[in-house]
């Protein structure tokens, strides 16, 4: 829609404005009229969104000239162009650029109709124009202004990011702390824990070794089924600090012969071998960086299982063997420790769900009762905690009545900034 | 041992907790040896043995120091004995509940005989008991 535009008309005389008028009529403007230069400039104080002003020159009082030197002494107003109505023709032109030069016109009276409506066209024309380049101006403006507010605002999330990174990195040194501090507790509770214990199980043993005659079989029974807890408990005690030794231990990563390692381990639980009449199969596993300290109680915790869970009626069969695998990395960053050793213990006995893959290497989760198959529930928790201390993964495979296979993939190098890993990726990935 | 009147006690043992002298006590008892033992509960009850009735009847062959002790540990005692050179030929050995390897390499160094761990058996602390005697005898009949 095209806005009307308003016209002021300024003459002394009705007949004058009204021919103004009825000649510019067809262009479908807007009048506003004033019969003299101080109406025309009382007009002005309230409205100022004129296209053009024509204004007679000769006026009582105030003349246009003079008229139109108030106008434009008002900031707002310059902007107006005056088409000035002369009686005298080109002599009273020069008067008024005295006074100022600018959008301003003339035309001669008589008024030729043609020309005043050519004149007012053109700045009419030039007026909507001006109105276009001004509604652009502001859009513009606007658009600027929200650009500048999207930057602020941008800038502002990008400190709010800042400051969640730094609250996670401060969360991530926190907690690694306060898992320190566990850690230690853990260490100090057992430590403290097996000295009432070992008072108990030796007592037990005196009271067996010296005073059983004493004892009637109620009371044998009694005593059994205390050494037994004891037992179970210094255990349990045992694999706790363990445990938190896992975290605590500074070992550096050197070449490593796990072969060795699992002969020294299956010469430990020769008995429970010869027991169960167990096969047990074990290719050759090539060298690799490791802590070595872990690595006895990693694949001891693993072997054992395989043998404590096994069928009753069946030979017990363990297979161990190894595979390198490449994995892709997603990081762009070039690194040649995507190599990994990857260690199965595979065994044919009672099995699990595999619904249970994950819950099984959970501190304390048992599947079994103690009375079938005994047990700390922090075996499988030590083996993920060593897995993990060396930047590899632990997991499992399993079928009820089928067996277990349990999988250790371990990097064949280790990079130089091992216990960074973890706090790095996590920072970066939340970078901004 | 009786051929050696002179050494009133062969094997000092300084043990806070009761209920471990007791269980050593026993043990000493069923293998014969144990009136060659002297019992004391803290490292201050050993100096004070050691300057009166030590120097007057003669210093043990051996002293045997709980590692987790109050006020002063069986570390400390043993670096006290060592800075004394009036001791210096009584074996010390040092026994604890846990005791890591990287302690062991340390009390040794510091000049302990041997480290020992708390046996949770009965019959393994008469062995242990056996085992110190002989180490005992083979010192004295040197």
């Amino acid at each position: 829609m095209i806005m009307q535009q308003k016209i002021l008309l300024v003459d002394d005389r009705e007949d004058n404005l009204l021919s103004v008028q009825s000649i510019l009529e067809p262009g479908g403007y807007q009048f506003v009229k004033a019969r003299s230069g101080r109406e025309a400039l009382k007009v002005l104080l309230s409205q100022i969104d004129f296209a053009l002003i024509l204004m007679d020159v000769n006026m009582p009082n105030l003349s246009g000239f003079q008229t139109a030197s108030l106008i434009y002494e008002r900031e707002k107003l310059r902007n107006i162009p005056i088409i000035f109505i002369t009686a005298h023709g080109e002599d009273e032109r020069n008067i008024f650029k005295g006074y100022r030069a600018g959008a301003v016109d003339y035309i001669a009276k008589p008024v030729n109709p043609q020309l005043l409506r050519a004149k007012v066209a053109v700045f009419a024309d030039l007026y909507s124009k001006n109105q276009q380049l001004l509604t652009q101006e502001q859009r513009l403006k606007a658009a600027n202004a929200n650009l500048e507010n999207e930057i602020k605002e941008r800038m502002l999330s990008e400190k709010r990011v800042n400051e969640l990174n730094r609250q996670l990195i401060e969360n991530i040194n926190s907690l690694e702390s306060a898992n320190k501090e566990l850690d230690r507790f853990a260490f100090m509770a057992s430590h403290d824990l097996q000295e009432p214990l070992r008072k108990i199980r030796t007592f037990c043993d005196l009271l067996i070794n010296r005073c059983l005659d004493q004892v009637d079989d109620e009371g044998k029974l009694y005593i059994s089924r205390i050494e037994n807890s004891a037992a179970r408990m210094q255990r349990l005690i045992k694999d706790i600090l363990t445990f938190s030794k896992v975290s605590d231990d500074n070992d550096e990563f050197a070449e490593t012969d796990l072969n060795k390692i699992i002969q020294d381990i299956l010469t430990e639980y020769k008995h429970e071998i010869e027991e169960k009449k167990a096969v047990i199969e074990v290719k050759k596993i090539p060298s690799l960086l490791t802590k070595q300290g872990l690595m006895y109680p990693l694949f001891s915790n693993l072997i054992s299982n395989a043998l404590k869970y096994s069928k009753n009626q069946e030979p017990v069969q363990i297979n161990i063997w190894s595979e390198i695998c490449v994995t892709e990395k997603k990081s762009e960053t070039p690194d040649l420790n995507n190599k990994y050793c990857r260690i199965s213990i595979r065994d044919n006995g009672i099995g699990f769900e595999q619904k249970y893959a994950e819950q099984v290497f959970e501190m304390f989760k048992r599947l079994h009762a103690k009375k079938e198959y005994d047990g700390s529930g922090i075996g499988l928790t030590l083996c993920k905690k060593i897995v993990e201390q060396h930047n590899g993964f632990i997991a499992v495979r399993s079928e009820v009545g089928a067996g277990s296979t349990f999988m250790v993939t371990l990097p064949v190098k280790q990079s130089v900034k091992s216990n960074n890993i973890s706090n790095g990726k996590q920072v970066r990935e939340f970078a901004p | 041992m009786q051929d050696n009147p002179d050494k009133a006690k062969t094997l000092i043992v300084v043990e806070d907790d009761a209920d471990d002298q007791y269980f050593l006590q026993t043990a000493f008892k069923e293998i014969g040896f144990n009136e060659h033992v002297l019992y004391l509960d803290s490292a201050k009850q050993l100096f004070e043995y050691l300057e009166s009735s030590g120097s007057v009847s003669g210093y043990p062959y051996a002293i045997l120091v709980d590692y987790n002790m109050p006020a002063m540990n069986g570390e400390e005692t043993l670096i006290k004995i060592k800075e004394n050179k009036d001791y210096s030929d009584i074996q010390i050995l040092i026994y604890s509940t846990t005791i890591s390897d990287l302690q062991i390499k340390v009390l040794k160094d510091l000049g302990a005989e041997g480290c020992y761990i708390k046996s949770y058996s009965a019959s393994e602390i008469v062995s242990f008991a056996k085992f110190l005697q002989q180490k005992i005898a083979k010192a004295v009949f040197r």
